[in-house]
């Protein structure tokens, strides 16, 4: 707390002699000598790198350091050494927000990147909020986190409005004439399933039915034959792909499988999808970063994503050996470089000037994993919606990057 | 028709467990919390057996089997036969829950989380009949869940061993006084309900997918059948595992999923209030008898 | 033939029976007297082997029991019927027969034994197939008597063989029990209904919570109605 302070009271002094000294750079400079610049910056990496969630966290950490590697070999942030603190909650929110507590008070972190999962992530925002703590949300996708109440969080991939908006977006553009909604009752199912009706809405079309049913039940001929009851002629499914598959089973079973067409959200991806689900998979496409999707025929993605990931794949080896997703580590990458990015366009780590750079000035940085993310002041969502594209489930070149659906 | 077998074929499977359930509860008096678990170990290591080393399918199951009965052998001497008198202390309901637990984990270590997609008997095929298509791996759920409650009726009522069951059901110290290891017969129980476990495994597996997950939500329902059918009483499992099935086909037409549970286990404290012993237990099948017959 | 030496049992940090000596003698039929809670069952119970004794000994035909299991006791000869006879009433009274032959492994021999018993209690042979529930007490108590003795014993235990039955009914029982004596099979049996017993014992012990108080020829204590009153209530 003290040593946030003394954060404020620098920039006071910054400001005002910006006010005096104007704003060339060599001032610029000069003025940041004067107000004692940062000499290491600290960056606090929270996410679950054991139990059930443990890829994510991993995953995060993975590109985290892979950043920070890089950026202090090349001089660091506005010269000063990057450290990062790094602690796994586990998913467990209790602890996330007790070791965001000791992250903040004890280590005195600058920026947070994580927590890698939803809940802990929400039990943390109010802490990070008073200590004007910036955090970059690589992984944690719940609607909720990122609103009005948290100004100083921002996040990178997909959050659910954005992937429902999408999909609703898709179906729409392919001319579907009975949309069918499809989710399970837990908390995620119910929050995908508002997300989705809140996009139709707004794209001005309703849903033929809306068919829910308990995660992991074993049967789901009655998912199947309520839709197939609908005549939908797609389904869009806010399912995880265990029990998406057994619908899949199930529409085929009862053989609506031709007259239908699936759009999952990123949760119903898999990577043996089809081998769970049958022949009917082919009729299955999910969403993607549009940037980290082969086109047809390609082998390779376009040269700054292949080149990020071929990073990957020299640092943490190939996808059997690795277990984390590529494209989570470049988003985590792309986290620290944004803070970097951010830090020095402001000339501080000052966090309302960083924040005021992030969502004005987005349109500048140069992204390993989408083409361009979408801050505004309104809206702390970085990915932009046209970015999802729609993919091929369960096809996958390397293990890990999908191919573009026709 | 349709819904029918359906409800057969899901009634099946919660009778196979509520049977095994039931084959421990009589001898014991304990519920086998650790039941879905064994199930789970059952369904894996034949996945492994069958994925891996390519073996066929009947050494596949063999061999699972085998497994289970070592591991349910291990289960009741580790978390059961040490607790002593188990109508003096409720250990074994911590115990228990916490030899899944165990179980569950090391499963997820040694196979990992993701769903495997375990083979449908005869390949998936699929017969149509009136209009509707039949998958065999269906109909032999229900034939095997026949033959194996009839097997267990057989034994249960014709042999040594049976009679011998059905003695340590009622009092265990009595039947040790006629020469009746009791102990040993509960074994034998935790060994048989093993076998059924792997068996009921290999056959849920390919519909609810082999995960260390998988039986987490057929799991609770073979409770359910078990009550309603009647605890420790294998003919109500079969009523039970049957009518829980048809609950849900029905339930699944009138409120939307996702509710369809609350009804099936409101329907089981109905049944439990008005018939504690369970279905069988109703006036109606027993004819002037005692009460419900066990076992 | 069963030598109990300074035995003494509890549950738990209770003791129920302190320190008692008695014997058996071969072809005798031996009562042991006592209200109720004078620790009867637990004594019984421990020589066939349901309960651990905390100290003393049990010998029988000279070699040492107290450590046994019930199914080795019962292969040894030595049969208790229980209190309260504990037919088992979901089973046949052929099952529950068949039940008191389970370490019996040679079919003949069980076939040999149940024509036997069959032949000394054709009642239960008329009732094989019926349920051991729907049997009278009296019924019942003969099915226990029967169901021990198809493993042929050398000692045959019996825990309140009169409970809960017409005095016409306990005439009869104790009356089988005198022929089985006299067939061969030692008799041990605990009574709180001591004229009955003691008509036909040939000695017997008076157990006072926990303690053997008196011990003397069966028709000595019988007929002494000090010992009577003092130790018996109303005989």
């Amino acid at each position: 707390m003290r040593r946030k302070s003394a954060v404020s009271m620098s920039s006071i002094i910054l400001s005002l002699s910006l006010l005096f000294t104007g704003c060339s750079s060599t001032n610029d400079d000069t003025a940041k000598e004067a107000s004692g610049k940062p000499k290491e910056i600290v960056i606090g990496n929270i996410g679950a790198m054991t139990g059930s969630s443990a890829t994510l966290g991993v995953a995060q950490s993975q590109g985290v350091d892979l950043a920070v590697k890089e950026i202090n070999a090349n001089g660091g942030i506005l010269g000063a050494k990057v450290k990062v603190v790094k602690r796994d909650d586990g998913a467990d929110p209790t602890k996330s927000k007790t070791f965001v507590e000791e992250l903040v008070d004890k280590e005195k972190v600058d920026f947070m990147v994580g927590p890698t999962n939803s809940t802990p992530a929400a039990a943390s925002m109010a802490f990070l909020q008073q200590n004007k703590i910036i955090s970059i949300l690589p992984i944690a996708t719940s609607t909720q986190l990122i609103n009005p109440n948290n100004p100083y969080a921002f996040r990178l991939l997909p959050s659910n409005a954005i992937q429902a908006k999408a999909i609703v977006k898709i179906a729409v553009e392919e001319k579907a004439k009975k949309i069918a909604l499809v989710a399970d009752t837990s908390a995620l199912g119910t929050d995908g399933m508002s997300v989705m009706e809140e996009a139709m809405k707004s794209q001005g079309v309703t849903p033929a039915v809306k068919v829910t049913y308990k995660a992991d039940d074993a049967d789901m001929t009655p998912v199947a034959q309520k839709i197939k009851d609908a005549k939908a002629d797609v389904a869009l499914f806010w399912t995880l792909g265990a029990d998406g598959a057994k619908i899949v089973r199930a529409l085929e079973r009862i053989d609506y499988i031709n007259d239908l067409d699936i759009i999952g959200y990123t949760g119903l991806n898999m990577p043996n999808f089809t081998e769970l689900a049958g022949p009917g998979a082919n009729k299955v496409k999910t969403v993607t970063a549009g940037s980290w999707a082969l086109d047809t025929g390609k082998e390779e993605l376009a040269p700054k994503y292949w080149k990020m990931y071929q990073k990957v794949v020299s640092e943490y080896g190939e996808k059997d050996k690795r277990d984390t997703s590529a494209g989570m580590i470049a988003q985590a990458y792309d986290a620290v470089y944004l803070l970097k990015w951010a830090i020095e366009k402001a000339g501080t780590t000052d966090s309302d000037k960083v924040k005021k750079v992030l969502e004005t000035d987005i349109k500048d940085f140069d992204s390993v994993y989408v083409n361009k993310y979408a801050f505004t002041k309104e809206s702390h969502e970085g990915f932009p919606v046209a970015e999802l594209l729609k993919v091929k489930i369960g096809d996958m070149a390397y293990g890990e990057i999908f191919k573009k659906a026709d | 028709m349709q819904e029918i077998i359906t409800a057969l074929s899901n009634g099946s499977i919660y009778a196979l467990m509520a049977l095994a359930i039931g084959i421990i509860y009589s001898t014991t008096q304990i519920i086998n919390f650790a039941h879905g678990s064994v199930i789970m170990i059952g369904a894996m290591t034949s996945y492994w057996l069958l994925s891996i080393f390519h073996m066929n399918y009947i050494t596949a199951i063999i061999l699972a089997v085998i497994i289970n009965i070592v591991l349910s052998i291990v289960i009741y001497k580790v978390s059961v036969e040490k607790l002593g008198d188990l109508t003096q202390n409720s250990g074994w309901i911590v115990t228990l829950f916490g030899a899944g637990i165990i179980l569950d984990n090391t499963a997820r270590m040694l196979f990992g989380t993701e769903p495997k997609a375990y083979p449908f008997l005869f390949d998936g095929k699929v017969i149509p009949i009136f209009g509707t298509k039949i998958m065999v791996h269906e109909i032999m759920m229900i034939l095997v869940a026949v033959l194996i409650g009839a097997l267990y009726q057989i034994v249960m009522q014709k042999t040594n061993f049976g009679r011998a069951v059905r003695a340590v059901s009622f009092r265990p110290d009595t039947a040790r006084i006629m020469g009746i290891r009791s102990n040993r017969i509960v074994l034998m129980c935790f060994a048989i309900s093993g076998a059924v476990a792997a068996i009921s495994g290999a056959l849920i597996a390919p519909i609810t997918f082999a995960s260390y997950t998988m039986t987490y939500s057929v799991g609770i329902k073979a409770f359910a059948a078990a009550l309603i059918g009647g605890l420790g009483n294998t003919r109500g499992a079969f009523v039970g595992g049957l009518l829980l099935g048809l609950i849900e086909e029905i339930a699944n037409m009138i409120v939307p999923g996702g509710f369809v549970d609350s009804i099936s286990f409101l329907i089981m404290i109905i049944v439990i209030i008005v018939l504690p012993g369970g279905i069988l237990s109703a006036k109606l099948f027993n004819k002037g008898e005692l009460n419900a017959e066990k076992i | 033939m069963l030598q109990v030496e300074n035995l003494t049992i509890g549950y738990g940090k209770t003791e129920v029976v302190h320190n008692i000596s008695f014997h058996v003698k071969r072809g005798e039929i031996i009562t042991i007297l006592g209200a109720n809670g004078a620790g009867k069952s637990t004594i019984l119970n421990t020589i066939v082997g349901l309960h651990q004794a905390k100290q003393g000994s049990i010998r029988f035909q000279d070699k040492e029991i107290s450590k046994n299991r019930p199914d080795q006791l019962v292969r040894r000869g030595i049969r208790l019927v229980p209190e309260g006879r504990q037919i088992f009433p979901q089973h046949s009274v052929l099952e529950n027969i068949l039940l008191g032959a389970y370490i019996e492994k040679n079919a003949k021999k069980v076939q040999t034994r149940l024509q036997s018993i069959f032949e000394s209690f054709p009642r239960l042979e008329e009732r094989k197939n019926q349920m051991g529930g729907t049997l009278s007490g009296g019924e019942q108590q003969m099915l226990a008597i029967a169901r021990a003795l198809m493993t042929d014993p050398s000692l045959l235990i019996l825990d309140e063989p009169s409970l809960g039955l017409a005095p016409i009914i306990v005439g009869e029982v104790f009356d089988l029990l005198k022929q089985i004596s006299s067939s061969g099979v030692t008799v041990l049996l605990v009574e709180q209904m001591a004229n009955s017993a003691l008509k036909i014992s040939d000695r017997a012990y008076v157990l006072e919570t926990g303690r053997i108080v008196l011990e003397g020829r069966g028709e000595e204590i019988r007929t002494n109605s000090d010992i009577a009153k003092a130790y018996l209530g109303n005989v």
